[in-house]
């Protein structure tokens, strides 16, 4: 069976209650319209204007409470429809191994002092780990404190998705990093150096203590295939490091990339559907897709 | 301001000048010798495979001999050569022979399907694909340096610098013909 097939009784369930609720609330509205032009009509005009005040309060809780029953529902499809998703593809819903330390190590994001972590996955495959994760990285974190409780404000350094892949088994004696050329600033132990595309001189920036290795990794064809997963994921430009048996791959993304919002019909529900699953195959694929396992000996 | 002080100005921006000139022209001179020494270095890495893929090839490719002889010699020929920028064009052409020959050797395996199902010499291929990428990898290196050295050498005014400092220009490395011409299919069926 089809994994979306799998999920149709559920989102069908989701899609009636979502119907219910909008049914539910129209009632509402229309009830609280007729309700107040009747009241006000037989009431003076102080005893109106509190009135109105009164009744506008109550329609705002009431919608605000409609909110809270659709984030609800989004968060059950999520749990629902993302779970299936990843379970199918081989992931489970875990921690992962990215961490500050592997973050720190890889060296893309030079001077950073705070992480946080969201959705995070994990598949284990015959000779390496991958982890998908979103992730917001952050300089000069600022926590600031309140009576009730404490806000870390910081200008964000990076904000989207962090791809992983650790060999169990495989190390590259090179460190190479590759950013974006309006991000990039200089790296301990690392020197900057150009390639032989103008093109690609002009988007990104790379750092490494190996020229050769670095020319070796990131050949056109690399290039290509990396522009092409990044695409994927509605973007143009991404972070890598290539270091010890690790191989990082960073998107900014602007959204949450795994939310799966209410829809209007199962159409919509498979795109979404269908997008997040080409996203994680894609994840999956990058060893393969990159070439990198025959440089990681 | 007087006139020695206007000169000395000149004088001290000439000096500055000139000394970012020379020191420019030095590490790039550096950067393409160290590109250089390190095609060297993936060269004879690439040569120390080659005796295990003949040995390997020479059990099955009966008719073959004279192209496996050739393949010796220049290997030996290219081991014995002792890597120098003054003769980094013989050392290209060197490579590039043997590269053909290899080439060759791969074509030529199409008529030995037992030997190409061969599991150790399935293994000493990869390890020998795997370091032909190391090589390509080496020469774009020592590419970009040399176009980077030539171009100072060529370019006033570090031009001047460069011939009182007696640095010339160094060769790129070109694939060879062989490398060049469109892959045959019949060569392979």
């Amino acid at each position: 069976m089809n994994n979306f097939q799998e999920i149709l009784p559920f989102l069908k369930t989701i899609e009636k209650q979502r119907q219910k609720i909008a049914i539910n609330y129209v009632f509402i509205g229309i009830g609280a319209f007729v309700g107040v032009c009747f009241i006000i009509s037989n009431l003076g005009l102080v005893a109106q204007s509190k009135f109105i005040a009164t009744i506008l309060g109550l329609v705002i809780i009431v919608f605000a409470t409609k909110k809270h029953y659709l984030k609800n529902m989004e968060k059950k499809i999520k749990a629902k429809v993302l779970n299936k998703i990843i379970q199918n593809l081989g992931f489970s819903w875990t921690n992962s191994f990215i961490n500050s330390n592997i973050i720190t190590k890889s060296k893309l994001f030079v001077g950073f002092d705070f992480m946080s972590k969201d959705d995070e996955f994990v598949a284990l495959k015959d000779n390496l780990a991958i982890a998908i994760c979103e992730a917001k990285i952050s300089k000069n974190a600022k926590i600031k404190r309140s009576n009730l409780m404490s806000k870390i404000d910081t200008p964000s350094a990076f904000n989207g998705v962090i791809i992983a892949c650790m060999f169990y088994d495989k190390n590259i004696s090179s460190h190479t990093i590759l950013v974006p050329k309006n991000s990039a600033q200089d790296v301990l132990n690392l020197n900057k150096t150009e390639l032989e595309s103008p093109k690609f001189n002009e988007k990104y920036a790379v750092f490494t203590n190996d020229e050769i290795e670095a020319r070796v990794i990131l050949n056109p064809s690399f290039m290509e295939k990396l522009s092409q997963i990044v695409n994927i994921f509605g973007k143009d430009e991404a972070y890598c490091a290539f270091y010890e048996n690790i191989v990082l791959v960073a998107i900014n993304a602007d959204k949450d990339l795994f939310a799966l919002q209410i829809k209007q019909n199962l159409e919509e529900y498979k795109e979404q559907f269908d997008k997040i699953t080409l996203e994680l195959k894609s994840v999956i694929n990058l060893i393969d897709y990159l070439n990198l396992e025959k440089i990681y000996k | 301001m007087d006139g020695i002080s206007v000169l000395i100005i000149v004088l001290a921006v000439l000096v500055v000048g000139i000394y970012t000139i020379y020191v420019n022209l030095i590490q790039k001179k550096n950067k393409a010798l160290e590109a250089f020494s390190s095609i060297d270095v993936q060269l004879k890495r690439r040569y120390d495979l080659i005796p295990n893929l003949l040995k390997i090839a020479n059990k099955f490719m009966n008719h073959e001999k004279e192209l496996l002889t050739k393949i010796t010699e220049l290997r030996s020929a290219a081991n014995a050569f002792k890597a120098d920028p003054n003769n980094a064009k013989e050392m290209l052409e060197l490579d590039k022979l043997i590269s053909q020959k290899m080439q060759e050797l791969k074509i030529s395996l199409e008529n030995y399907p037992e030997l190409k199902s061969d599991k150790t010499m399935l293994e000493a291929m990869q390890a020998y694909d795997k370091q032909e990428e190391y090589i390509a990898a080496a020469r774009r290196f020592y590419n970009a340096a040399v176009l980077n050295l030539n171009n100072c050498v060529e370019i006033f005014p570090s031009s001047i610098v460069a011939s009182w400092l007696k640095i010339n220009k160094m060769p790129f490395f070109e694939a060879s013909e062989s490398e060049k011409q469109n892959i045959n299919a019949n060569d392979f069926f």
